[in-house]
């Protein structure tokens, strides 16, 4: 029986014993049993690490930010001056100034492309499974490959996606942050609140705010009658396997250490402040959070939709942004966030671990359009990889002198895909059910991890 | 034919010639011999015509002996070959040929004598060594090309095969054309890459796949030293491919591995022991394990089919395996029509006991949900409760049958088979096709024709509702697959770009098949969204490889000479179709059984038999001597004492989800589950926009009115994270796969938590505010939810238990009794037994 009681003392991450005073939902009669909480920060077994994935959409122009192209004409190489990092001979673009001190903890892929339609939405698909849908099958996103192999290490679930999953961005195509033909069992667990908000709380997780607790403890034992009538569910092989996602579900609620992994308030302001008080900061701080918790793999979408807020999709004319605007208003809060992610990540010896991904569905054209912006551009451009196993500190593949395609060392979403399920210790074309239980490689057998990164 | 001749026999179409010489063969040998043989004696093969001497054959002598557990016999059997100049028995029980002629095998066994008619060519051994079925069996049983390695779209390393073989051509252009022609060395074959890379001699990222000196290696060297000849179409083509035994019983308890025997049959009539060239795989490797050597091992109960894979073609055999041999035998499960005597005997066979029958409440309930997607109302149970005990069962299934609600239920499902959503239509076009299915449905039209008149309609998509069908599937080739699913409950896709690699169905099958829906044409119309379809007079589909059209056939079916669509409709819906009734009986089967008797219910293929494969065939039968009558279908599954099972199962059933032993639970679907909380509490949902073209966005659309049920909504599109939560299917492609069943944690989180169902309590005017305000008193009150929603009373432990809650609420104020009837609510429409269909 699983019964929270207010005499329970709970360990928590910073070693503090709290009393708890949480009583939700109905639980005994579920004949759960509590499962021992993870240690502190515990390391994970080799093999067994975690994933932040930074996905930043829109499509960041590689021009503009890691792959500068400062002897290119005046229209190609924008306004940006590239600028010394920590490491010796890479370059960014000026505006990032707190990443280039971080240099040796990422390293740069220079020729990341994609041959499909130049739209957001396929990007979206191939860069988070891998590959482009056909015929109506959904590949699964990564993190749910992971969690349809590893599940989860405990209460919480193991793929977090934050904040919201992304919307409308043109296309009407699915954006490939399901788990696909997998099930939804292994769907994402989907924040759909804003953690920078300043009443942050995640919808569903807890009982509407209007019931008191003293109602919620009446729920919960009048649901108790009715369960403990219903025993055959009990019984069988087929009961137990269905149940089993409402037993995580009241495992996740009725755990302390859920209210506690979400609860950002726990984090001293100085932390929050590192982070940056913005939506994509505040969500890599719980990023952190939660995978210090033990959550294997989260997902943090820097924007939601290309249409109604200002993001890496510049294209210069109304409604969109153009290349200063992105310089104001978007590479800051990305600078700071990401920055401080690795850092505080690397200050908790996590980042040995935790593998950091920030990339976006393409690249942007590398002649700066008449509005003064930059359009889609898939044919070549530049993601970052950090921590778990990846070397930092390297550049690996090269865009043309014009940053038009690769030069050398190209870099398919499918491959990118398999440098993440390596560096997780997940075999990359280990076959899954697919639909009608065909089997299908989690990703295609001819797309090897990026080798040159280990 | 018999059952086992049934699963373990796969012929392609170009063997007519081959299947009449194995007739004729059969026909002499099944004569006098088969009525003097012993029924629990088995002999395989059985004919053996090898190609000349030196060739070996196996032979299985099986008996059916105690507790009909099928072992060997063979060291018991006197065997002799008849002249014994024929050849000769090996102590493994191989014959051996040493001389031409013909002759027989006599096998005298258990005091009575079999024969095998026996005969062996003149071709001399090893002098001509075929690639096609030769070596490129070897490729497949040791793995080379399969997906994996360099059966890969791209192929692997620099090397690309075909998968599993299917194109001979290329694959021998591979091996002796590229890389110039290094991959081989006629010279020395030992020499060649294609013989050290598999040896492991020099660096092969697969690995070493043979060993030196193996029958694999000293064939492909033969061949090369035979100057790698490649396929030919004058040598004889493999045609029949048998797995023997047909079936096998056996217990776990009997440890002993037991071989089976694999036959090729060439277009030629010689036949060729191919068992150590075959690939095996075993459907259940939790009842019965088969290994690279062919030998079966029993490792659990229940049952599993064992598939042998050589040369392209593919046959079956059954595996039984009963629970521990010293099980206790069971009173027999009720019997109410001839479904529960098929049922029975699987699990008699088995030695698994039945559930009783369940309650009434869980039989109004069950029914009622299966059949019409609602609850059973309060009244409703008082007024089953008076009808004849002897009777009302019956009676109830047949007033569901004929309810506006049955209409709108199955009109649903069809809906999800076919698609209907604004995703790919727009929203006139979803009501006409919504409007049609709903109407076939209502007046319970034969299904064969209401699938004809689909696929064969033209003209405008808003008058012809089945016209909406090609509009979603506008390439032939994923219409082929679409049409394949939807109607056949069998998968094809896999064709389209190589032979099937679990079915018969060559690639070549696939196009001819695309080739008939290559006419169809779509036209803009006059009115607002209107598209009309006409049969173009020309125009053909090109096969993908080939890059001509194939001549216009549906699979095995003959040749098209009329209107394409037209000819294919007549092929569907004949009675000869093996497809077509029995897809539709499963799914019928499926919905109300909570498993298919083939599952999954879209993958109906011969290397996935039925769990019930009498049972298929004879309900296939039924349906179509019905006229094709679903109600007349549903109404016989219903009435059956295998779907009035109760769901508790019994010690020793507790483990079986494939036998019917106890009834299966279902998470009610998506849109039962949500009409089923607005009949409880007596909140409606309201439906007010919609996702258009499969996007995220949302636009207000107020077509449904309050009170419209989500189960007659006619578009997947329709805005609702509830149904999208709880697995509402997307209609994007054919596959029942589309509608999510499981249980997610987003579910748990959304019923307990979420603004659906603590929405519904807290509306101002609901079934909870007409009990504050009337005079019900708590046991009124406790009777009426647990009736509604559970189809039960409530027991005294519930009463007990409750009850003080309410009366303490009852004595308080309004509010705080609306708020405890809400706490209440939420408790049993929170709880399982609410949420599943028991």
């Amino acid at each position: 029986m699983l019964r929270i009681d207010a005499n329970r003392p709970a360990t928590f991450c910073d070693g503090m014993k709290r009393r708890d005073f949480l009583h939700v939902g109905s639980v005994s009669a579920l004949g759960l049993t509590l499962s021992p909480l993870l240690s502190p920060a515990a390391a994970p077994a080799d093999g067994d690490h975690n994933c932040i994935f930074l996905f930043l959409v829109g499509g960041p122009s590689h021009i503009d930010t890691f792959d500068p192209k400062p002897n290119a004409p005046e229209e190609i190489r924008g306004p940006f001056k590239p600028t010394r990092t920590r490491v010796p001979g890479m370059q960014i673009t000026e505006i990032f100034p707190k990443t280039a001190m971080l240099a040796e903890h990422f390293s740069i892929v220079r020729s990341v492309y994609h041959t499909a339609a130049a739209v957001h939405d396929t990007g979206h698909q191939m860069m988070q499974t891998g590959k482009l849908f056909a015929s109506g099958v959904e590949h699964p996103h990564v993190g749910s490959m992971v969690s349809y192999l590893k599940g989860s290490r405990n209460e919480l679930p193991p793929h977090v996606l934050m904040p919201r999953p992304i919307g409308r961005t043109g296309g009407n195509l699915p954006h490939g942050q399901t788990a696909g033909f997998l099930g939804k069992s292994h769907d994402p667990f989907v924040l759909n609140a804003d953690p920078s908000a300043k009443d942050f709380e995640i919808p569903d997780l807890l009982p509407p705010g209007y019931l008191p607790p003293v109602r919620t403890e009446r729920r919960r034992k009048l649901r108790e009658v009715v369960e403990e009538q219903f025993t055959q569910l009990d019984k069988t092989a087929q009961a137990k396997q269905l149940d089993e996602q409402f037993q995580n579900a009241y495992r996740l609620v009725s755990s302390p250490k859920t209210r506690e992994a979400f609860d950002l308030d726990k984090e001293p302001p100085a932390v929050r402040e590192r982070y940056g008080r913005t939506r994509f900061g505040q969500s890599c701080l719980l990023a952190r959070r939660l995978v210090e918790r033990g959550v294997r793999f989260v997902t943090v979408n820097m924007f939601e939709t290309v249409f109604d807020e200002i993001t890496w999709d510049i294209h210069g004319s109304r409604p969109f942004t153009d290349i200063s605007e992105m310089s104001r208003l978007v590479v800051p809060s990305f600078d700071q966030a990401y920055s401080a992610l690795l850092e505080d990540l690397a200050q908790r010896g996590l980042l040995t671990s935790t593998l950091v991904t920030a990339l976006g569905e393409f690249g942007r054209t590398p002649k700066i359009n008449p509005a003064g912006g930059r359009d889609h551009h898939p044919g070549v451009w530049s993601a970052l990889f950090a921590g778990s196993r990846i070397k930092g500190g390297r550049i690996v593949g090269q865009s043309d002198e014009l940053g038009y395609a690769p030069l050398n060392r190209p870099v398919s979403p499918g491959e990118v895909a398999s440098t993440i399920l390596e560096s997780l210790g997940v075999s990359p074309h280990q076959e899954v059910p697919g639909p009608q239980n065909r089997p299908v490689p989690l990703v295609d057998y001819n797309s090897p991890a990026v080798r040159e990164l280990f | 034919m018999t059952l086992p001749h049934l699963f373990h026999q796969i012929s392609r179409r170009k063997n007519l010639f081959s299947m009449l010489v194995w007739m004729i063969g059969t026909a002499i040998f099944a004569g006098p011999s088969s009525d003097s043989r012993d029924p629990e004696i088995e002999i395989f093969p059985p004919r053996i015509r090898l190609a000349g001497p030196n060739h070996r054959h196996g032979l299985l002598v099986l008996g059916k002996g105690m507790g009909k557990s099928t072992t060997s016999l063979f060291s018991q059997a006197s065997v002799s070959v008849e002249p014994p100049t024929l050849g000769s028995i090996s102590s493994q029980g191989e014959f051996l040929a040493l001389s031409p002629g013909k002759g027989q095998i006599r096998i005298r066994v258990a005091g009575k004598d079999n024969v095998i008619p026996t005969e062996v060519g003149n071709t001399a051994w090893g002098s001509k060594v075929s690639f096609a079925n030769d070596i490129l069996p070897i490729f497949t049983k040791t793995g080379c090309n399969s997906g994996a390695c360099h059966g890969a779209l791209a192929g692997k390393g620099s090397l690309k095969l075909s998968l599993r073989g299917y194109d001979p051509q290329a694959d021998h252009h591979a091996l002796t054309g590229q890389l110039a022609g290094r991959r081989i060395d006629k010279e020395l074959p030992a020499n060649s890459l294609a013989i050290r890379k598999p040896l492991g001699e020099i660096p092969h990222t697969g690995g070493k796949k043979w060993k030196k000196n193996s029958p694999e290696e000293l064939l492909v060297r033969n061949w090369i030293s035979q100057n790698a000849p490649p396929a030919s179409d004058l040598e004889p083509g493999i045609t029949s491919l048998y797995l023997f035994p047909g079936s096998i019983t056996r217990s776990a308890s009997d440890p002993a591995p037991m071989a089976v025997l694999v036959q090729a049959v060439y277009s030629d009539g010689t036949t060729a022991d191919v068992t150590s060239r075959a690939k095996f795989s075993s459907i259940s490797e939790d009842v019965a394990g088969i290994d690279n050597e062919g030998l079966v091992r029993v490792v659990g109960s229940g049952e599993s089919a064992i598939s042998a894979w050589y040369n392209n073609l593919v046959a079956t055999s059954r595996v039984v395996s009963p629970r521990g041999s010293n099980a206790t035998k069971y009173a027999p499960g009720k019997t109410n029509n001839w479904i529960d005597l098929q049922i029975q005997s699987k699990l008699d066979a088995l030695a698994i006991p039945a559930s009783g029958d369940c309650s009434d409440g869980e039989f109004l309930r069950r029914s009622t949900l299966d059949l019409c997607g609602i609850l059973p109302t309060q009244a409703e149970l008082e007024e089953f409760e008076k009808l004849d005990p002897a009777s009302r069962r019956s009676l109830w299934i047949e007033k569901l049958l004929g309810r506006s609600e049955y209409a709108d239920y199955w009109a649903h499902r069809y809906s999800d088979q076919f698609l209907v959503s604004t995703k790919k239509l727009t929203q006139s076009a979803v009501w006409a096709f919504a409007r049609h299915l709903r109407r076939e449905v209502a007046d319970n039209r034969p299904w064969d024709k209401t699938c004809r008149d689909i696929l064969t309609s033209t003209g405008s998509n808003l008058d012809q509702g089945g016209v909406n069908f090609f509009l979603m599937h506008r390439d032939p080739a994923e219409l082929n697959e679409a049409i394949a699913v939807t109607f056949m409950g069998t998968s094809i896709a896999c064709a389209k770009c190589h032979n099937h690699p679990m079915e018969k169905w060559t690639q070549d099958q696939y196009w001819a098949m695309a080739n008939l829906f290559g006419r169809v044409t779509l036209k803009t119309g006059d009115r607002a969204d209107e598209v009309i379809l006409v049969d173009a007079p020309t125009g053909d589909v090109n096969h993908l490889r080939r890059g001509f059209p194939m001549t216009p056939r549906p699979l095995d079916g003959p040749v098209a000479k009329g209107n394409r669509r037209e000819d294919f409709a007549k092929w569907l819906t004949s009675r000869e179709n093996a497809w077509f009734a029995k897809a539709q009986v499963n799914r019928l089967w499926k919905s109300m059984m909570g498993r298919g008797l083939v599952e999954n219910d879209d993958d109906i293929r011969a290397t996935n038999p039925a769990s019930h494969p009498g049972l298929l065939d004879r309900l296939a039968g039924d349906f179509v001597n019905s006229g094709y009558d679903n109600k007349a279908m549903l109404r016989l599954i219903a009435n059956s004492a295998a779907y009035q099972r109760s769901s508790t199962p019994l010690g020793g059933n507790e483990t079986d989800e494939r036998y019917y032993s106890h009834h299966l639970l279902k998470r009610l679907p998506a849109e039962v589950l949500l009409d089923a909380y607005s009949q409880v509490t007596e909140s409606p949902t309201k439906f007010d926009a919609i996702t258009p073209g499969g996007g995220n966005g949302s636009q207000p659309y107020g077509g449904y009115p309050l009170g419209t049920r989500a189960i007659q909504l006619p578009d997947s599109a329709v805005v609702s994270t509830f149904l999208d939560s709880f697995g509402r299917p997307e209609r994007n492609q054919a596959c029942s796969c589309e509608r999510g069943t499981e249980t997610t944690i987003g579910q748990a989180l959304h019923v307990a938590n979420g603004t659906t169902l603590n929405g519904k309590l807290k509306e101002k005017e609901n079934l909870i505010s007409r009990l504050v305000q009337g005079g019900s008193n708590p046991d009124q009150v406790l009777e009426k939810l647990w009736q509604s929603a559970l189809s039960r009373k409530p027991t005294i432990q519930e009463i007990s238990r409750s009850k003080p809650i309410l009366e303490a609420a009852w004595k308080g104020s309004p509010e705080g009794k609306r708020e405890a009837l809400e706490d209440l609510f939420w408790a049993v429409l929170t709880s399982r037994e609410f949420l599943f269909n028991h």
